[in-house]
């Protein structure tokens, strides 16, 4: 694959991420339904409702791994992208880039995590959890930003508009 | 290969550097275009999906919950409330439900809801779902304009699905046991329920009743509305039953209803009907008919029925109390198919229970109650009216029967336990009746009682009449009777009569008896006798009686005292007339009991009763002298008699007189000599014993102790505890005289000269 090709498509995945971040955002990701009470929750809605049970550690991991990560990854994806082929910054682009590439072993937790309680906790009427369209949303998301994070590749940093037309 | 490849020239391009901008990769756009378009999409069939928003205004709204609460119709999620508020006035609450796009029909004016609740009731449970996904909001469509405010039910409806298709309002005097819910059940099948019960502006409950579409069309404007019993106990000839038309009957009561007359259009929505306490009344749906009655005992308005030919066909609706006229009018309603039956010619008769000379008539009354019988009678053109009489023709003609027999009157001194309709029995038959009891111009209480014709020959101007008591008690030695002269003597008492004597001439009409208490005094026919006794302990006026060897003939009739003594006025039966002659004894024989033994034990049980012995005297005689003895035979002792005085004795009337240690006399009086200076006992010696008493027999009182004291020897003798009377001794010396003559005086000597007097 070209090294254009690569900086496009990792645009066009930021981009779609972007996109996506707002539907996975607002819509729920899951329905918890606990003693017949009916809950459609949003990954900020399940946040809240984990602080408000007392559990605000849990809280905030969740809030961390599922709200601020994807977005700073968004974010500082975009960055890394919109500063493509001038030396600007590049060092720390570079690290940014090793951080994004080590956290993005982790960034599907959610969705794994979701599968699992949607897989397991089907206790009939008493308590259950669906997953629901947000979660197909937020998993895009998640996966544009590993796909990104993979087709631009640490060394197209470095390249200018030299480097690169010289290939 | 015969043509040969055109050959590329070598290039002289040595390359150029091309920049291919953008082309190779504008494919990667279509990634943000996908997600965009994915995205709108969501948003749009989200949006889409959406209904209209409704208001639908509460009482009150419990469990309401803004994004959670549903609204369900049939089963279906439809709605979800968004938001909830209480209005301005604070007067109800305000649940904002935005619908969802394929339910948007449900928002019609028509429409009901309700918010359904978890109820548990013993009749109804309904809205269990709710208890786990709490409060939902319910709808039931019907159509209607568009509209978006609502105002909700405060009860679910008894059909969640389908609105009725026919409401009727039901109204009675009163309706227990009957409320929401209660089914309404034709021929047994349920066809509808009562959907409210509520009270009209007069006051009277009125129920309101729905039906669905497939029933409505059961309901005709001249169906009939009854009270169906939840359980019912029926006693008839043929047993009991008991009849629980279920438990959910029990419990909810139930509405039955019929036509009972072919014909008719369907019922309209709001039909007013009126609800019967019964299916008897239910049924009995002809013209109203009035029936005066001078008599209404056993009448009971709602229950007592009209009976043709022994079968139900109408029903006394109400009873009337007219005090101004002393009538009684029944209002009576016939079943329709029998409404032709009430003419002018008809007759209603009060059947009752009763209980009469010759039986019992009217006996299943006591079971059913009392009815109207209906007689038809012969006329074509129909009434409302009638005049009723209380007893039937039956009893009417034997009433007419009395009428006709021998009229009598019995006077006593009380009566009581006689009532009128009394039986009077003729050795076991019923010959007559009492008509009435009544007191005469003497203020003493008069019977008028009437035999019938085919006694005239038992009723003679002797016969004699005594009350039947409604059971008598005999107690005899070993034997104990219990009579009952039946069940009608038990309840009303009643009169007997027989002919003790030769029969006399037939009585005529209007003769007047004398009524005895018993039969014993009925008998005794004969004249009065009079006895005079020193005492008459245990005699009864009308009770003690006279024997003749054991065999009653008569009763004392009365006892009365003069100079000190009793009088007992007293009668004999018919046959024993002999025993009236001068010089019969009449003896009170009462219990004795001594160490020797037990006299006149019978009494114990039979009373004291009085022993005659005839006399031999040739006239009759009315008054005698009694004696008082405890021996029967005693009473008729006849011998020799002598005299025996002493200084004093404890020797009292009765004791014996042995020779020898043979008893052959008695002690009979124990007087004081004229001079007042000596003691005289009568003594009666058996006749054939008369040789033994010479005139210088030796006498001695024997009932003292003795005591002999020989060579070691102490002897007691004593016979006082034998006899309690005490003895007289007497023995003959070797030579014995003349004997002595009749009255003759000994003198007794005491015990301690025996031995010399004996030798």
């Amino acid at each position: 694959m070209k090294n254009l090709t690569r900086v496009r498509l990792a645009q066009a995945l930021v981009a779609s991420g972007l996109v996506l971040y707002i539907p996975a955002n607002v819509i729920p990701v899951m329905t918890m339904t606990v003693a017949g009470d009916v809950e459609p929750l949003t990954v900020l809605g399940g946040v809240q409702e984990l602080y408000d049970s007392g559990l605000w550690p849990v809280a905030g991991i969740v809030f961390l791994a599922s709200i601020v990560v994807p977005f700073l990854k968004l974010l500082s994806l975009s960055w890394m992208l919109l500063l493509h082929g001038t030396s600007t910054l590049r060092p720390h682009r570079a690290a940014a880039h090793r951080i994004i590439h080590q956290i993005g072993t982790w960034s599907m937790i959610d969705i794994f995590l979701l599968a699992v309680l949607a897989a397991v906790g089907q206790l009939g009427i008493l308590a259950s959890v669906q997953a629901e369209p947000g979660a197909l949303f937020f998993s895009a998301v998640l996966l544009c930003t590993l796909f990104a994070a993979e087709v631009y590749e640490p060394k197209l940093i470095w390249e200018t508009e030299e480097t690169s037309a010289a290939k | 290969m015969t043509e040969p490849e055109p050959s590329n020239p070598p290039s002289a391009d040595h390359g150029q550097l091309v920049k291919s901008r953008g082309s190779s990769a504008a494919w990667v756009w279509v990634f943000p275009l996908l997600a965009l378009a994915t995205t709108v999409w969501f948003f749009w069939s989200n949006w889409k999906s959406l209904g209209p928003e409704i208001e639908i205004s509460f009482g009150s709204a419990p469990g309401m919950q803004p994004g959670k609460t549903v609204l369900v119709y049939r089963g279906v999620t439809s709605g979800v409330v968004t938001h909830v508020r209480l209005d301005d006035n604070l007067k109800s609450v305000v649940v904002t439900v935005r619908l969802k796009a394929f339910a948007d029909g449900i928002a019609r004016s028509e429409t009901d809801f309700w918010i359904d609740q978890p109820v548990i009731s013993l009749t109804q449970t309904s809205g269990l779902e709710a208890l786990i996904q709490g409060n939902s909001i319910q709808a039931r469509a019907r159509g209607g304009e568009p509209q978006t405010r609502f105002n909700g039910r405060s009860t679910a409806p008894l059909d969640a699905l389908e609105s009725p298709a026919l409401t009727i309002e039901l109204q009675a005097d009163s309706m227990p046991l009957i409320g929401r819910g209660t089914p309404v059940y034709h021929r047994g099948v349920v066809v509808g329920a009562v959907r409210e019960k509520t009270l009209t502006k007069d006051g009277l409950p009125r129920i309101e009743v729905h039906f669905n579409k497939e029933t409505a069309g059961l309901v005709l404007t001249h169906s009939r509305f009854w009270i169906l019993p939840a359980a019912s106990l029926n006693l008839g000839p043929g047993g009991a039953s008991l009849d629980v038309a279920g438990l959910a009957a029990l419990i909810q009561g139930g509405i039955a209803f019929d036509s009972f007359t072919p014909g008719g259009q369907s019922a309209t929505d709001g039909t007013v009907f009126q609800l019967d306490s019964n299916e008897t009344f239910a049924r009995a749906d002809g013209p109203i008919l009035t029936i005066a009655l001078d008599d209404a005992r056993g009448l009971i308005a709602g229950t007592t029925r009209v009976c043709f030919l022994g079968q139900p066909i109408g029903l006394v609706e109400s009873v009337n109390v007219n005090a101004a006229t002393r009538s009684v009018e029944a209002v009576v309603r016939l079943e329709s198919a029998f409404s032709d039956l009430a003419r002018a010619s008809a007759l209603f008769t009060l059947v009752r229970p009763r209980i009469s000379l010759e039986g019992v008539s009217g006996l299943d009354t006591i079971v059913t109650g009392a009815y109207l019988a209906l007689e038809p009678g012969n006329a074509t053109e129909l009434a409302s009216s009638f005049f009723g009489r209380s007893v039937s023709n039956e009893e009417w003609d034997k009433a007419s029967a009395n009428q006709a027999g021998i009229p009598i009157k019995l006077s006593a001194k009380n009566i009581p336990s006689i009532s009128k309709g009394a039986p009077v029995f003729y050795r076991g038959l019923v010959a007559g009746s009492v008509l009435e009891k009544a007191l005469d111009e003497n203020a003493r209480p008069v019977l008028r009682v009437v035999v019938h014709r085919e006694y005239a020959n038992a009723l003679r101007e002797n016969s004699r009449f005594w009350r039947v008591p409604a059971s008598a008690v005999s107690l005899g030695p070993g034997v104990v009777k219990v009579e009952t002269q039946g069940i009608e003597a038990l309840l009303q008492g009643g009169v007997a009569f027989d002919t003790f004597n030769i029969p006399a001439a037939p009585a005529p009409s209007a003769s007047v008896f004398e009524l005895f208490d018993n039969e014993a005094l009925a008998a005794a026919t004969s004249g009065p006798i009079r006895i005079t006794f020193e005492t008459g302990r245990g005699l009864l006026a009308g009770r003690s009686e006279l024997r003749y060897l054991g065999v009653p003939v008569g009763l004392v009739e009365s006892l009365s005292t003069a100079n000190g003594k009793v009088e007992v006025t007293a009668r004999l039966r018919a046959g024993y007339e002999f025993l009236q002659k001068s010089g019969s004894s009449f003896a009170i024989v009462e219990p004795k009991i001594s160490l020797k033994g037990i006299t006149g034990i019978e009494t114990m049980i039979s009373g004291v009763y009085i022993e005659c012995l005839p006399g031999s005297g040739s006239e009759t005689s009315s008054s005698f002298v009694g004696v008082k003895t405890s021996d029967p035979v005693a009473a008729g002792l006849q011998g020799f008699e002598i005299r025996v005085s002493a200084p004093a004795t404890t020797i009292l009337a009765g004791a014996k007189v042995v020779y020898r240690d043979l008893s052959v006399g008695q002690v009979t009086a124990k007087t004081l000599s004229e001079d007042g200076l000596s003691v005289i006992l009568t003594v009666l010696i058996d006749p054939k014993y008369r040789r033994l008493i010479h005139d210088n027999s030796r006498f001695w009182d024997a009932s003292a102790i003795e005591a002999s004291i020989g060579f070691l020897k102490l002897k007691l003798h004593s016979q006082t505890l034998i006899d309690p009377n005490g003895r007289i001794a007497f023995a003959n010396p070797p030579k014995p005289g003349n004997l002595a003559p009749q009255g003759h005086v000994f003198h007794l000597n005491p015990a301690s000269q025996r031995r010399l007097q004996s030798r």
